[in-house]
């Protein structure tokens, strides 16, 4: 059996490391779960664990699985290939069932008993249901007389059903704390050195600060804080003080900024104008009841008389805009789109308005209940945010609030 | 190696070894066991159905009875197992049954029962039953286990048991079905015409009784089988009954009696307490492994919600809020987005009244990669129901309410005002 001295657990996770030896070198059983929040070192831990106790095992990725069957198949083969019982090209898996029975047979007819570990690393992002894969490898002894298989499904969401109806012992990786996140960080290299005299410390002192900055943002998650650090600490030491404490009251602001979280690229939407008038048109006449449209969008003097509004004012509604679209009518649009158009605009020949019409289709920025557009039973719906539509106003300069009733 | 007394309690606690002794399961056995061996016997078809919570020790006992019937009438009789989760449905069933026949009698490839068509396969299956055929395959009866059987009466008409049952009552050979399920109303979940050529012999597996009951059941899993000779494995015996009301394993026991008296949940509470260890020096002291104690337990809300980052858990509070206040049961994040802008400037405004230091209030940027990592934790849920259109508005349903964060988080924790309306 493996000795457990050699191995080296990474650092704040020796308990964990300690339980995954005593769960897989003595007698191991069918299943177990690893789970703890996203990046906490489940797999890592794990990992480094297999290698060096020289256990037989096999992994398989279960987010770049696109189907149950895909991940058996994988599985399967790996198996085979790892334990050299049969030919890896050849085996097909296409449920779990097949995927134990075939295991069974390879295993009895080769006489392979050593044990071998099967990983299914992030079971909980397989899209499809992973009902019975946890049904079926959870009681492999007892289905099938497989004991020498066991399977570690690695997830980081509250317990499935499956497995609380047919229980496995667990590993827990506890978030890190936040002294145990700056170690972490701070052990590893920078990117790029910093051009003064002590350049680790430089780095750890930056990882410590950076790390009570952004805390309310990256929380302890290791591999958010090393891709924030990553990206602040070239804006660090440019123009490196000696002294890191005058160096960060220098610096101050890269913290309060946003760069370091992943950009989002928003070029310019490419919209015409006559397109930004048609989405905003198409906004107002979502989220606004038809009923007022005379008082917003009428030239005629008595439609802007005051009206009581009947509503009753007891129960808290919930703010329109904050839920899916309504749907509209086709000329309802229309006649908006003409009202809010500005003069010297008014005339728009109605081909433009038909092209810009199914280009805003096509780019799902409106979407159509129905395939045929001239159907009087086809409703429209906006399929925008609140914040492009705004931004949209502005550009054809016109004040949006001014027109919404809330 | 060289602890068998351990490794042989381990593989029982893990069920990769039946355990011998059966507690409180004896009289069905008899009543199963006698039915089973009148069909291989008589040829004659019957049905039964076994019920009882999950562990409780149906497929223990099935297996029991089957392993009897084995030595009693080796080569008589043929088994055939399904199980209604793992063939999630009435075709993956029939290709599994195909395929157990197939490795039973040998078929070589041209006279397989099972084929690339489904139609064909039934049909082949079917046929079989009949007297001259079946002859050729030296058995004299066929029984079939169905564990989770009520798994297969959800799909449409329920082929699958109403061809199996109507064997069982018309067959010239003999065939019994035996069914195992966890829901007490498997036998309702028949339809009709199922139902009428169902014997309707129902068994119940009691979940233990009493506290007495179940230690029993706990202290026999953890005792060394009496046809196992191993050294020492008396006085391991006699110390398990001891430990058994000791601190330690007694509070393991109870915490497993009082929550789910599962006692597969059992084995895995107990097991890595005993991993590596040698049989001599069994203690009280095993099992009160603050280690083990704390990092072998099950994933859920409580374990997650310590992993939250401050904007995160502000994201969480604040769908549980618009939720209560608006009565709704799910939000987006729109809804939390609003609301957090309230509370979070309300906040900022007070803190720097006070302190000159406002409250760092995020971009939308940072709140849509904080409500889609609370998604990915499952911390927000799907409403289930199909949503297209754009991501900001789907609805999503906040696993935890207002009441359940607020005893999450330390009262000094400067979002714990949050927690009220």
């Amino acid at each position: 059996m493996t000795n457990m001295d050699c191995v080296e657990a990474p650092i704040h996770r020796e308990p964990q490391a300690k339980l995954l030896h005593s769960l897989l070198s003595f007698s191991a059983p069918p299943a177990f779960g690893i789970h703890g929040p996203p990046s906490s070192g489940k797999t890592s831990t794990l990992m480094r664990y297999l290698e060096a106790s020289g256990i037989n095992y096999s992994v398989v990725s279960c987010d770049q699985c696109t189907t149950t069957r895909i991940l058996l198949q994988r599985a399967l083969r790996s198996i085979l290939a790892k334990t050299g019982t049969g030919t890896a090209e050849e085996a097909v898996a296409e449920n779990v069932e097949i995927f134990s029975s075939v295991i069974y047979t390879q295993f009895t007819g080769n006489n392979y008993t050593t044990p071998h570990v099967l990983v299914l690393d992030r079971i909980d992002r397989l899209p499809d249901s992973n009902a019975e894969i946890y049904s079926c490898l959870t009681r492999l002894p007892e289905l099938y007389g497989i004991t020498n298989l066991t399977t570690i499904f690695v997830y980081s969401t509250p317990e499935s059903k499956q497995l609380i109806s047919s229980p496995v012992p667990h590993v827990y990786f506890p978030p890190y704390t936040q002294d145990e996140a700056i170690s972490i960080v701070g052990s590893t290299d920078p990117t790029v050195s910093a051009p003064v005299p002590d350049p680790q410390t430089y780095w750890r002192e930056f990882v410590r600060v950076a790390v009570l900055a952004l805390n309310p943002h990256t929380g302890t998650d290791i591999r958010l804080i090393s891709k924030a650090c990553s990206r602040l600490w070239p804006l660090f030491i440019e123009d490196a003080d000696p002294n890191f404490n005058k160096q960060y009251v220098s610096k101050q602001k890269i913290f309060q900024a946003e760069d370091f979280i992943k950009q989002l690229d928003s070029s310019d939407d490419g919209l015409s104008q006559v397109q930004k008038y048609l989405l905003v048109a198409a906004y107002l006449a979502s989220y606004n009841d038809s009923r007022y449209d005379g008082r917003f969008f009428s030239r005629a003097k008595e439609a802007h008389a005051k009206r009581r509004d009947t509503r009753p004012r007891n129960t808290v509604q919930i703010p329109a805009r904050s839920l899916a679209p309504p749907t509209f009518e086709y000329e309802r649009w229309l006649a908006i789109f003409h009202a809010l158009l500005p003069d010297p605009l008014t005339f728009v020949p109605c081909t433009d308005v038909g092209t810009s019409i199914s280009t805003l289709c096509a780019q799902n920025m409106v979407v159509m209940s129905q395939e045929d557009p001239l159907d009087s039973r086809t409703k429209w719906r906006i399929n925008i945010s609140w914040g492009l539509v705004e931004s949209l106003a502005k550009d054809i300069g016109m004040y949006i609030e001014e027109y919404i009733l809330e | 190696m060289g602890q068998p007394i351990v490794d042989h309690v381990v593989d029982k606690l893990f069920g990769k070894r039946q355990p011998e002794v059966m507690v409180g399961i004896d009289s069905i056995f008899d009543l199963v066991y006698d039915m089973l061996a009148s069909t291989i016997t008589l040829r004659r078809g019957d049905s039964c159905m076994i019920m009882g919570p999950r562990s409780a020790g149906k497929t223990l006992m099935v297996s029991k009875v089957l392993e009897k019937l084995n030595s009693n009438y080796s080569d008589d009789f043929l088994t055939i197992k399904l199980n209604g989760t793992i063939h999630a449905d009435d075709k993956q069933a029939v290709r599994a049954i195909a395929r157990q026949i197939d490795e039973a009698t040998n078929n070589q490839e041209a006279d397989k029962l099972e084929k690339p068509s489904m139609a064909v396969t039934m049909q082949n299956f079917l046929t079989l039953f009949e007297q001259a055929n079946f002859s050729e395959t030296n058995y004299k009866s066929v029984v079939f286990i169905i564990e989770d059987i009520d798994q297969f009466t959800s799909a449409g008409k329920q082929t699958l048991l109403y061809n199996l049952l109507d064997l069982s009552q018309s067959s010239v050979i003999g065939v019994a079905v035996v069914g195992l399920s966890c829901r007490m109303n498997a036998a309702e979940l028949l339809e009709k015409r199922v139902r009428s050529r169902f014997s309707q012999r129902l068994y119940n597996l009691p979940k233990p009784k009493s506290r007495q009951d179940f230690v029993s059941r706990c202290a026999s899993l953890l005792q060394v089988d009496p046809s196992v000779q191993i050294d020492g494995a008396q006085e391991w015996n006699t110390k398990i009954t001891r430990l058994m009301d000791q601190d330690g394993l007694g509070d393991v026991v109870s915490e497993v009696y009082y929550t789910s008296k599962d006692l597969r949940y059992f084995g895995t509470r107990v097991g890595p307490y005993l991993q590596g260890k040698n049989h001599k020096d069994l203690c009280a002291e095993w099992f009160i492994d603050s280690v083990i104690s704390k990092l072998n337990v099950p994933s859920s809300t409580d374990t997650l919600l310590p992993s939250l980052s401050e904007l995160e858990w502000a994201l969480l509070l604040c769908s549980a809020r618009a939720s209560t206040r608006y009565s709704i049961d799910s939000v987006n994040l729109v809804l939390a987005q609003t609301e957090y802008y309230a509370m979070a400037q309300a906040l900022s405004i007070e803190r720097s009244s006070v302190t000159g230091v406002g409250y760092r209030v995020w971009s939308a940027k940072a709140i849509r990669l904080a409500w889609e990592r609370l998604q990915q934790l499952e911390l927000l849920v799907p409403t289930g129901t199909a949503q297209s259109g754009q991501e900001d508005l789907k609805m999503l349903r906040p696993e935890t309410g207002l009441q359940e964060l607020r005893g999450f988080l330390p009262p000094n924790h400067p979002l714990f005002s949050w927690t009220r309306l």
